[in-house]
Order: structure tokens, then sequence, then C-alpha cells
């Protein structure tokens, strides 16, 4: 209980930023702590007694370690609960090796009354002589809360 | 005469029937292991920088125990989690078709199939490479000890969008800003420590706590 309160409040940093604002707003970018390799952020709406995502946002890149990348999901899911909710399909492959300056956007347009967790996972594949390997960008967590 | 041969005729089938076994078997074998197994089994205690750096002041860090058994099967646990502690119990297990992930924070289950023969990695810095796989990617290497730790180098400029964050500072008009990779690998190639540098502000990124062969 004492763990999932720590989360809890931990999560709430990021909720109570976006409650401050009515209208369009956007979550603070989460990136890689470089960042290099990916960011995440999502824009919504605060409406009562709930949000509407309108979209979501991401970027990536190989940053020359990778040989090609692509956003695979954004998860929808329901908090602390778990239902899966919604996904969003994976992007083509991506070869470009710095971060764009331009975020690629999803259009999503859902209003919520409960909250929800948004998990971003990008995949990243990394060939050697002999193998081809993939990782994960370690995958975002956004809480949005009523 | 016949009471001659059969005992020899026996034997040399019974020698073909084991060769042609053992072919079988080691063809069999390399069809499900493909090429050899670049690490050998080790289980391994790992500390990298949490994806969600909330904290400015702090750098936020995810501690991972990993049961390395070989490339197409490991499993790993997230020990303690400093964004999101709710998360710690988080599990991931590979067994070299699927990667089954549990996020304890968001109390989901995510199966992945691996998609083009590739196999999936515990983490970013735990490709199985050698030496010369990083060096085909620009990194400048340097034997540090007798033991066969190797240092690895990488420097880079790289691309930012003015006026966002890059490191501790906000990224320059020009939209570039130094930046470098090192990584410590042992005589195993495993990565021992990864450090990554943007504006002079220096990341480690991933340091091994522990690091013992699997029993």
């Amino acid at each position: 209980m004492v763990r999932f309160l720590r989360g809890f409040f931990a999560s709430m940093a990021i909720a109570v930023s976006m409650a401050s604002t009515a209208d369009a707003t956007l979550t603070p970018s989460l990136c890689d702590p470089t960042p290099k390799y990916y960011c995440s952020r999502v824009s919504f709406t605060r409406v009562t007694g709930g949000y509407t995502i309108s979209s979501y946002q991401h970027r990536g890149a190989i940053d020359g370690g990778a040989d090609k990348w692509r956003r695979y999901y954004v998860q929808e899911s329901t908090w602390p609960g778990g239902t899966f909710l919604y996904n969003v399909p994976s992007t083509a492959w991506k070869y470009n090796v710095d971060l764009p300056s331009s975020y690629t956007s999803v259009a999503r347009g859902i209003t919520y009354y409960q909250h929800i967790n948004v998990h971003f996972g990008f995949q990243y594949y990394e060939c050697v002589p002999g193998e081809c390997y993939y990782w994960w960008g370690d995958t975002d967590q956004i809480m949005l809360a009523t | 005469m016949m009471r001659r041969w059969w005992p020899r005729v026996g034997l040399g089938i019974a020698t073909l029937l084991v060769v042609a076994g053992l072919v079988i078997a080691i063809q069999s074998r390399r069809a499900a292991t493909g090429s050899p197994q670049p690490w050998g089994a080790f289980s391994m205690q790992y500390r990298v920088m949490a994806p969600e750096q909330l904290d400015p002041a702090k750098d936020l860090f995810q501690v991972w125990t990993l049961e390395y058994r070989n490339k197409r099967d490991w499993s790993q646990t997230l020990l303690s989690d400093d964004a999101y502690p709710a998360r710690a119990g988080s599990t991931e297990r590979f067994d070299g078709d699927t990667l089954a992930k549990f996020n304890a924070l968001a109390n989901t289950t995510t199966k992945l199939p691996s998609e083009e023969g590739a196999l999936a990695v515990p983490h970013r810095w735990l490709v199985p490479k050698r030496v010369e796989d990083y060096r085909a990617r620009g990194f400048e290497s340097e034997t540090q000890d007798g033991a066969g730790t190797v240092r690895l180098v990488k420097q880079e400029t790289l691309a930012c969008t003015p006026g966002e964050p890059a490191g501790d500072s906000r990224c320059p008009p020009a939209g570039v800003i130094d930046g470098m990779t090192e990584i410590v690998v042992n005589r195993d190639g495993v990565p021992q420590r990864v450090i990554e540098s943007v504006a002079s502000r220096a990341y480690v990124v991933f340091e091994v706590e522990q690091l013992l062969p699997f029993p």
C-alpha cells in the first residue's frame, strides 16, 4: 500500500502540472535523459470531470547505435486497474540519426472520466554479424488523472 | 562365410546410424540456436536511469536483476524505481520467440512476438556485441587492464532543437551540442558501465552492480 501511494504521488507530479491549464495543454516532454533516442508527450484539454486527449506526439532517432527504429505502440489502459483500452499501431521503420526538431502527431480525440496510463513503446533494431537484436526505448509512462 | 559378414555389416550399419544421428542432432541444435552464443550464462544486477526524470534536481534510477541463460532465454525483474516506486516488481521474460512484459505500475501484461528473426535484449546496452562491432559504429577502443577490460569512446555532435532542454542546459541557437558515449566492457564483451555526456554533463546511464556466472 505504501509502495502504491508513493507511486501515486510521484505520478501526480505530472497530473498536477497538467491540471493548471484549462485550455489545450501539452504534458511535459518525456525523453531519454540525454536526450538522443526518443521523446513523447500528450496534448489534452480539460473538460468537467475529465479530459479529452487530442493527440499523441513523439519523435525518435537511432543516433548511430541502432539500425532503425519505430514507434511500436501507444497504449491506453485504466489506472491503477490495468484494463486495456486502446492501442495506437506501429509506424513504418525510420532511419534518421538525430532527433528531428518536429514531433509526429497522432490524432486521438477521446474523452475520459477516469485515470488512465499512456504508455509509449519505441522499438529499435540493431544487427551485428550473424544476428539481429531488438531493444525497447524505456517506454515512457504518462499518467493522466481526472 | 555368411557368419563372418553379418557382424561387419551390422557394425557398419550401426556406425552409419550413429553418424547420421549426430549430424541430425548438430543440425537441429544449430537451427534452434542460430549463430553461436556470444555470452555465457550470468546473473546481473544493474542500474539504469529511469525513463522519466521527474526531478531536475537529481537523477532517478531503476535497479534490475537479470538472469541471462542465453540470448534466447532470459528474464529480469525491476527491484526498485526512483521515478515510480510502484513500478518495482515489473518483469520481462524472453523465450526466443516472444517477449512478455508485465508492468507493475499499470498492471498490464504485453506480449511482443519477435519479427524478422531478431532477438530481444534486456536493455539497449545489453546487445551482445564484440569490440569490433563497436568500432564499426565509430567507437575508439583501448584496453584498460590485464583483465581484458576495454574502454570504448565515441565523440559526436548531436542535433537538438534550439531552446529545448539538452542535458542540464538549453539547446543553443545553432542547434548542435557536443556529446560523448563511453562504454566499459569486460573481457567477455559484457558492458559494465556506460556514460553518456551531453554538453559536458555526464550521465551514468548504465552500471553493473553485481555480475555472477549463472549456476
